[in-house]
């Protein structure tokens, strides 16, 4: 038997070539319905394209206001005057699977009394972690080389500004940071006074500040270059 | 014997008779390419076709021991290399296979490109083909983020800040791109639904359209230099030289990408048991800063 053989004479001829009608009323009326059919289709996806899209773009939808908010970094005890230290949080908005990811370092640096400084941990270039190098009084990116001023302020390498600063503030004694998204450069970041731009250019005027602090720092050379 | 023969064909008769998806199938692996193109420099696509099968398969495999969220993706790689039998060849053979697929299409790209074959009427094959490319680098990208390492972290810190320089928009495409404030869960979510889903379903889907146009249009011929491609004479030639110089793809030009395929999938299989999987490196935590993350090779 031969394999392409149909299975029986009327199954595959189409009705509307045996019948070979001529237009009529009924058939435009098929076409009409089989339009008007196209039509409710279109009509129905449209609304439910509406639920699709809203729940595809919800992360760009949420409101800065319910991401951020005020996190305890600790007694200012653990911040020593003229050093820089880095210090983790629990991001605020987490979901139960996150793991360790939901962890995030920031690097707090206390000029003197209650004047701190707060970088977040990724480099403006590109995100990746930088390093503070106290002896060089540096803070550096293992990615690309950008390299920071210890006010945060880019020294050299790829970075078109410097650190991303968080907002801070210091109640009962402890160090406060407004904190719970990635700093980047997306105007969003940029725009608020939480993230603001650090003028580049050269550190001396806090290093002059802190006096003694920065003599004793600068005894040592740049040996603590990352391999 | 005879009669088992005979219940064979009986029986393939009986599923052709419903199907009927076996004549074409033949008459499309049988059709006449020009002689030229049986040659060692086109067996690179069916190489690319062969590996994309073989990382869909390797794929699902590991899907089922994988654990796609960000808590335990690490330890679930740790597992499989580990604790799984022969976990860490699976995973080895995924990596280096996503390796071997990005290179080989990289070398088919370049290859069409030499010999001209982009051009008239294959403008639409060679525009498809380059979007092949791109979902191939799509998927290594996405690839590394599953192996929820340390590189994968900041690797998703280098993603959102180069898509945070869009202008306009670069803000709300960073939330897309994480799926949250940070990265953490609902990245891996989306990036596991992207390598899994939303890729591969687009990636096999062009490459049927690629072949059938393959098929279509016809293999092209061996350049020749001088020899201008006129869009008035060259599909009359093209028949012209298929006709005169023709032979079935299937077997006599087929055999040289059947090699081919075998010995790329035995490169892999050797890259895999002699050099490993790859990673995964230190634990996705971002408070271990002591870190220099490096990206796989195809995105240095």
């Amino acid at each position: 038997m031969n394999p392409n053989e149909p299975l029986s004479p009327g199954d595959q001829t189409p009705p509307t070539q045996t019948a070979a009608r001529p237009e009529s009323t009924a058939s435009s009326r098929r076409v009409f319905l089989f339009k008007l059919s196209l039509l409710l289709n279109g009509a129905v996806g449209a609304v439910l394209a509406v639920p699709i899209v809203g729940y595809l773009l919800g992360p760009a939808l949420k409101k800065r206001s319910s991401e951020e908010s005020w996190i305890d970094l600790g007694p200012l005890g653990n911040f020593p005057e003229g050093e820089t230290r880095l210090a983790n949080f629990r991001n605020p908005v987490t979901t139960p699977w996150d793991g360790q990811t939901g962890d995030i370092p920031c690097w707090v640096r206390r000029i003197s009394g209650n004047d701190f400084q707060v970088f977040a941990i990724n480099c403006a270039h590109l995100g990746c972690p930088v390093r503070w190098f106290a002896q060089s009084k540096l803070f550096l990116c293992p990615c690309h080389g950008g390299a920071y001023y210890e006010d945060g302020s880019r020294a050299s390498g790829p970075p078109e500004r410097g650190l991303f600063v968080y907002d801070h503030k210091i109640v009962a004694g402890s160090l406060m940071i407004r904190a719970g998204k990635m700093p980047t450069l997306a105007a969003r970041n940029c725009g608020k006074p939480t993230l603001t731009q650090i003028e580049a250019g050269p550190a001396t005027t806090s290093a002059a500040a802190e006096g003694s602090s920065a003599a004793e720092d600068s005894a040592t050379g740049s040996g603590a270059w990352p391999a | 014997m005879a009669s088992l023969k005979q219940r064979a064909i009986d029986v393939y008769n009986w599923f052709e008779q419903r199907l009927g998806l076996g004549s074409p199938a033949i008459e499309a692996a049988m059709h006449e390419v020009p002689a030229s193109t049986s040659s060692w420099w086109y067996v690179f696509g069916s190489a690319a076709t062969v590996i994309l099968v073989f990382q869909v398969m390797t794929g699902i495999l590991l899907a089922l021991v994988y654990a796609p969220s960000a808590s335990h993706a690490w330890s679930s790689l740790e597992f499989l290399d580990h604790n799984v039998r022969l976990g860490w060849y699976l995973r080895a053979l995924h990596g280096w296979g996503s390796d071997f697929m990005v290179a080989i299409v990289l070398i088919h790209l370049v290859q069409v490109f030499l010999f001209g074959a982009y051009k008239f009427p294959r403008e639409l094959t060679w525009i498809i083909g380059v979007f092949l490319l791109l979902l191939t680098l799509g998927m290594a990208f996405t690839g590394q983020v599953l192996r929820f390492d340390q590189d994968a972290y900041w690797g998703l810190g280098i993603g959102a800040s180069i898509v945070s320089r869009v202008p306009w928009i670069g803000g709300p495409l960073v939330d897309l791109l994480l799926g949250g404030p940070i990265i953490a869960g609902p990245t891996l979510s989306r990036f596991f639904t992207l390598h899994v889903f939303v890729i591969p379903g687009i990636l096999l889907g062009l490459v049927g359209l690629h072949l059938l146009m393959v098929l279509r249009l016809g293999i092209n011929e061996w350049p020749m230099p001088g020899r201008i491609v006129s869009k008035k004479t060259y599909v009359q030639e093209y028949h012209k030289l298929t006709k005169e110089t023709g032979i079935p793809f299937v077997p006599d030009a087929a055999w040289k990408d059947a090699v081919f395929a075998a010995i790329i999938l035995l490169a892999i299989m050797a890259c895999a048991y002699w050099f490993g999987p790859f990673g995964p490196t230190g634990q996705p935590d971002p408070t271990i800063i002591e870190t220099a993350p490096k990206p796989d090779f195809a995105f240095l």
